[in-house]
């Protein structure tokens, strides 16, 4: 159901651009689209380049980066990093997230969600640090271009966090 | 048995049977008990114990 609604959310995008030429075509004034429709061209086009990649996690986690909208949680779990990171590889997808790169030697993992009404996609970064047999996990939701998430971060981690629990009851 | 013949034979992931090898999970399902019983031929005492935390 979860890859069901994630379809339907990435074709929020396809129908705002597709009203958005097919107004211009219309339009008798076509330069006062054209202005909107060139920005999210390049709106589209830089995420096409951080969301492959995770070498803008600098850019999007950074606490002086005041155009990016993003919440962080640390949690420690009584878990051995490799076996934390195996069942967030797994459950990951289950909450709604695409993994994009995952090292276990450095504990990374990066992944995006799509396109939304509310949001133009975010970037999820976790961090898995291991001390005295006790694992911290660092956990960064990023906006692509808001002020403000509405909501949607804190909704990331809520499903993170549910979905984990949850592949705790085998 | 090893922990990957046992995870093939019970259809669960190695990464869920080490967690519950490591009583790291929350709860167990009684199907899930019922399938490691019948795989392992032992009765449910057998394989879970209590501890008191305090």
């Amino acid at each position: 159901m979860k890859e069901s609604i994630s379809k339907s959310k990435n074709g929020a995008g396809i129908i705002i651009i597709s009203l958005l030429a097919f107004g211009a075509i219309l339009s008798k004034n076509k330069e006062c689209l054209l202005i909107p429709a060139f920005i999210i061209t390049l709106i589209f086009l830089f995420g096409i380049l951080t969301r492959r990649s995770s070498w803008s996690k600098p850019y999007f986690t950074s606490k002086y980066n005041i155009f990016v909208a993003k919440i962080r949680h640390r949690e420690e779990f009584d878990f051995p990093k490799h076996l934390l990171f195996e069942k967030l590889v797994e459950i990951m997808p289950e909450a709604g997230f695409k993994i994009r790169k995952a090292n276990e030697d450095m504990g990374d993992i990066f992944a995006t969600t799509s396109l939304t009404w509310f949001s133009w996609g975010e970037n999820i970064y976790i961090s898995l640090q291991e001390v005295n047999g006790k694992t911290t996990l660092d956990f960064c939701s990023a906006c692509l271009f808001q002020f403000s998430s509405w909501g949607k971060n804190e909704s990331n981690y809520d499903n993170f966090m549910d979905e984990f629990e949850k592949s705790l009851i085998i | 048995m090893s922990l990957t013949e046992l995870s093939q034979r019970l259809d669960i992931s190695i990464v869920n049977l080490s967690i519950l090898k490591q009583s790291k999970s929350k709860a167990i399902r009684f199907s899930t008990l019922e399938a490691i019983c019948k795989v392992l031929d032992c009765q449910p005492g057998e394989i879970l114990e209590y501890k008191n935390d305090s």
